[in-house]
């Protein structure tokens, strides 16, 4: 065995520049040569090399302070810890499966650029470099700007990075087009409802007064499905405590199984129920009088209005007897002021609804006088540090944000956003930039960034989405995971997880405010990037770079954090600062500063702004959308283990929910001759058909409506785990209804028919995919 | 503490073994000019042929593909693929079904120990295939042919067995399946004759 013409060959490719020979002496580790993987060496020869840094979580959007250990290099544990509000020590289970996604192998690794030639959704790419990928960027909205304006780019965001592809880049750029989600896909109507009626946002922590509430009505709130952590902690806590529970929802959830009382609300209803428990309280005087004298405006125009909506004309539409809502009500009165109905987060459920049900849900939490007092509703505002001093962007960010109120937009020299004039809150509506995308009108968008937003997992009307990607010219995707939207993308920047990186800090509203913060545990994987450094970096490319006057993050944070007299290196050793909060009107009295930033000051019942737009001043019940007979309403929710459509790659989660599946009422599975968890099809008004999915044969959920979970059913075989599992809410949700005054999408518009007899699709137990993944 | 290729004697050629392991390194490497020349110029062939000689083997029959093809393949076969990836480049995930698991901390160790240190300007995971090759290579220069046999057979050729069949049934490029086809029996040549 010799090589016959030389006896080194030198090919250039080979020089990878992976590794290289060092200079520095080695310890004799393995002296007898080099170690045999498949008989490694006894005991762990890293054994103590442990590291510890701070983090808040990124599994869902609670973000709850973690500590993370390192060892060997490789994150090994994640922990809560007890100095931080939002995990107190604890966290849930996608906290603690988080180093599962760093380690996730189906991760997007490096920039790619799709084949020229390649169709959208094709799937064809070619590596790229950084700045390659950058310069075609920065190419394509050069051309855009030059033939459509700045304003054609639009850009999507969710997760702690949108910030800078939500806000702060599109505001660089110059495009009002910039959404998030967050907003008209979940928060936009408590939102705007919230700002018209307290003067004040929702915020991102709930503000509701769980330790010292003595009485609780959750109306369409999954507390335990839908698992914020200390939420649910604080709940739990709440009953074990002794607070009475009242859960009003179609569907025996697992919060009503704690519950005193279960009302099963006919859907899109809700809104009936609270203004007669405002009719009740009313009419009966059984409100706070000195708190409503005191602290509201307009309580004449609401009794009047009020009046009509008698418990007898709720029964006839809610289906809930008169009697029973003069019980609750009465009850409700009797508690207060430590009774309270909580707000929701996903609150987007019928469309022209709902920011007159989060107004009327207000207005009872207000008529028990517990806005601001102990038990109720406590009073809350982020911390403030200074931002890092830098040229004002020639555009406010207007996408708002899960918790923030709706942005007011000024005198601006660019053109309005693509849904302006379409509703009356002014954050932008991120299902409404779909449209243009296809028409041109307004005006046309041709560009699309789309950070950490599964554009066909929660956006409504998914043909209609790929539609509009197609007539695109430039589509820029980043995100952690080859989601089935990301490989339609033109552009695809990898970003590397929560574990792996800084973040801008988080300012918390809360009954004590504070401030956290994320340190790297280990580095970046692979070619991927964090959020921050992907968006200055374009923004460089892009002649923005004033506007990014930071060299780097750390730079970036310590002067934030200086602002407060602390620095980087202390947050490195705490984590978190915890601020004193005025969680009561109480408080605000004694510093004779008024919490309520209405235009009158006063918490409004009756609101001039709305009428001065031409809409309903006062909430009002509206009939809502019927669907076909033979069909059921499509309802979804969350499970407790998983967070949207994100986590369904994460092997750890999805050990321990695997799939979803569809409740049906036991006298319609009868009559269909559904069994319970045989395999069936989902079949919408519109001929989508989704599944196999199980059926869940269930007396927990009434006979006009079935119940999914959210976040199944990818179409991604790139996500080895999460590919063909279950059935999608999103795909089925081919209309929704909006609401004229938050820009919210309802989606529970939507009905499906169950269609017996789809094949049992046989999966794979998740620990053998695992196994098998490595396998090819 | 057991480290069987310690006790292997070692009968491989020194040149043969280091041209494999490039070969190993320039094929599984993210497709750049350096490739794209060395197709060009028929060097990666000549290469080939050479080893293929030395061990008594065919030659792998690739044509120079078209460039973008070549570097949608490798996307497709190693980085990201709409149809998932047939071939993770990483030995110790091949070993263990775990990135970053232990034959990877025990093969990062092991380079460490042979004063072999990762760049700072290699974006990927250090026992990316093509990366564990260029340290092969490093270690048959550095006069340690044995520790490069071991790296050989202990990493690299597990590689191989896991995912050679799934490269050859879903390279599109005309490149890497030949290319795997034959580097996986060169691996076996030389395996069997160091044994020997």
């Amino acid at each position: 065995m010799k090589l016959g013409r030389r006896d080194f060959i030198k090919l250039s490719c080979a020089t990878v520049g992976a590794l290289a020979v060092g200079s520095t002496a080695k310890a004799q580790l393995f002296p007898g040569g080099f170690p045999n993987p498949f008989r490694p060496p006894p005991g762990k020869w890293f054994e103590g090399d442990v590291t510890t840094s701070y983090s808040y979580c990124e599994m869902c959007f609670w973000k709850c302070g973690m500590k993370v250990s390192v060892e060997g290099g490789k994150v090994r544990k994640v922990d809560g810890y007890v100095e931080n509000p939002k995990s107190r020590g604890m966290l849930c289970p996608r906290g603690q499966a988080a180093p599962a996604t760093t380690y996730d192998p189906d991760r997007l690794k490096k920039p790619l650029i799709r084949v020229e030639g390649s169709e959208r959704g094709a799937g064809q790419y070619r590596e790229a470099s950084w700045d390659e990928a950058f310069d075609y960027i920065a190419e394509k909205m050069f051309a855009i700007r030059d033939e459509h304006g700045t304003e054609s780019v639009a850009f999507m965001g969710h997760g702690t990075g949108d910030e800078w592809f939500a806000s702060y880049l599109p505001g660089a750029w110059g495009t009002p087009n910039a959404a998030k989600p967050s907003v008209s896909l979940c928060t936009a109507p408590r939102e705007t409802a919230s700002v018209y009626t307290f003067g004040r946002g929702i915020a991102g922590h709930e503000q509701i007064d769980w330790d010292e509430t003595d009485y609780i009505v959750l109306i369409g709130h999954h507390i335990g499905e839908d698992t914020h952590n200390t939420q649910l902690q604080q709940f739990a806590q709440a009953l074990t405590r002794g607070a009475e529970l009242v859960v009003v929802d179609p569907r025996f959830s697992v919060a009503a199984a704690k519950a005193k009382d279960w009302l099963p609300i006919k859907p899109a209803t809700d809104t009936a129920l609270l203004l007669a428990w405002i009719n009740v309280l009313i009419e009966e005087e059984i409100y706070d009088a000195e708190y409503v004298e005191k602290y509201t405006l307009g309580f004449e125009q609401l009794a009047e209005h009020a009046a009509q909506y008698t418990p007898e004309w709720a029964e006839a539409i809610t289906e809930i007897p008169a009697d029973t809502i003069r019980r609750i009500a009465r009850e409700m009165a009797a508690h207060a002021p430590r009774a309270v109905l909580p707000v929701g987060r996903h609150v987007v459920w019928y469309g022209h609804d709902d920011s007159h049900r989060m107004r009327a849900l207000y207005f009872v939490n207000i008529l028990l006088g517990n806005y601001g007092m102990p038990g109720g509703y406590f009073l809350c505002d982020a911390p403030i540090v200074d931002t890092f001093p830098a040229p004002e962007l020639p555009l406010a960010p207007a996408a708002g944000g899960c918790g923030s109120g709706p942005v007011e937009v000024g005198d601006s020299p660019f053109r309005p956003s693509v849904d302006r004039g379409k509703f009356f809150g002014t954050a932008t509506s991120v299902q409404e930039f779909i449209e243009p995308m296809i028409t041109g009108e307004p005006y046309p968008v041709k560009g699309l960034f789309a950070y950490g937003v599964n554009l066909f997992h929660s956006i409504p009307m998914v043909e209609r989405t790929k539609e509009a990607l197609r007539h695109l010219d430039l589509y820029v995707a980043i995100d952690i995971l080859p989601m089935e939207h990301v490989m339609w993308a033109d552009v695809i920047l990898p970003e590397c997880t929560f574990l792996e990186r800084h973040d801008d800090l988080n300012l918390v509203a809360h009954k004590t405010p504070f401030i956290q913060a994320r340190f790297p545990a280990v580095e970046p994987m692979y070619d991927s990037k964090p959020a921050w450094w992907i968006a200055r970096e374009l923004g460089i490319k892009l002649g923005l770079g004033e506007y990014f006057p930071w060299e780097d993050i750390e730079e970036y944070l310590d002067r934030r954090l200086s602002s407060i007299g602390s620095s980087l290196e202390a947050m490195a050793e705490q984590g978190t600062i915890v601020r004193r909060g005025r969680p009561y009107i109480a408080d605000w009295e004694r510093l004779n500063r008024n919490p309520f930033d209405t235009p009158s000051g006063q918490l409004e019942f009756y609101s001039e702004r709305f009428a001065e737009a031409g809409l309903d001043p006062l909430p009002v019940f509206i009939d809502p959308m019927e669907g076909p007979s033979g069909y059921y309403r499509l309802l979804y929710g969350r499970s407790p283990v998983h967070t949207f459509a994100r986590t369904h790659n994460n092997a750890v989660l999805m050990e321990m929910e695997s799939e979803n599946s569809v409740w049906l009422n036991t006298r319609e599975a009868e009559r269909l001759g559904v069994s319970h968890l045989e395999y069936v099809y989902l079949e919408n008004q519109d001929g989508v058909v989704e599944g196999p999915v199980r059926a869940n044969v269930t007396e927990r959920i009434r006979q006009d409506c079935v119940y999914i979970t959210h976040g199944y059913g990818h179409k991604a075989p790139l996500m080895k785990l999460a590919n063909g599992r279950g059935a999608s809410d999103t795909h089925l949700q081919t209309r929704y209804d909006l609401d004229p005054y938050s820009g919210g999408a309802g989606l529970r518009n939507n009905w499906v028919r169950i269609v017996p007899g789809a094949p049992d699709p046989q999966h794979k137990p998740i620990a053998q995919l695992v196994r098998e993944r490595s396998q090819a | 503490m057991t480290t069987a290729p310690q006790t292997t004697p070692i009968a491989t050629d020194l040149a043969v073994l280091d041209l494999l392991l490039q070969l190993i390194a320039g094929t599984y490497r993210s497709p750049a000019d350096a490739l794209r020349d060395d197709l060009a110029s028929g060097a990666l062939a000549e290469a080939c042929s050479a080893l293929a000689e030395a061990l008594d083997l065919d030659a792998p029959g690739f044509q120079a593909p078209v460039w973008t093809t070549l570097q949608a393949a490798y996307v497709d076969l190693f980085v990201s693929s709409g149809n998932g990836v047939a071939a993770p480049p990483y030995v110790g995930y091949a070993i263990d079904g775990e990135l970053m698991g232990p034959s990877a901390q025990l093969l990062g160790a092991a380079f460490s120990d042979h004063g072999i240190e990762l760049q700072d300007a290699w974006s990927d995971l250090p026992d990316h295939v093509a990366a564990v090759a260029e340290g092969g290579t490093l270690l048959a220069h550095s006069a340690r042919p044995e520790a490069a046999h071991a790296l050989l057979e202990g990493y690299l050729a597990p590689w191989f067995e896991r995912y050679a069949t799934a490269i050859e049934a879903k390279d599109v490029s005309g490149f890497y399946a030949p290319m795997t086809k034959f580097l996986q029996a060169a691996i076996k040549e030389v395996t069997r004759e160091a044994r020997s």
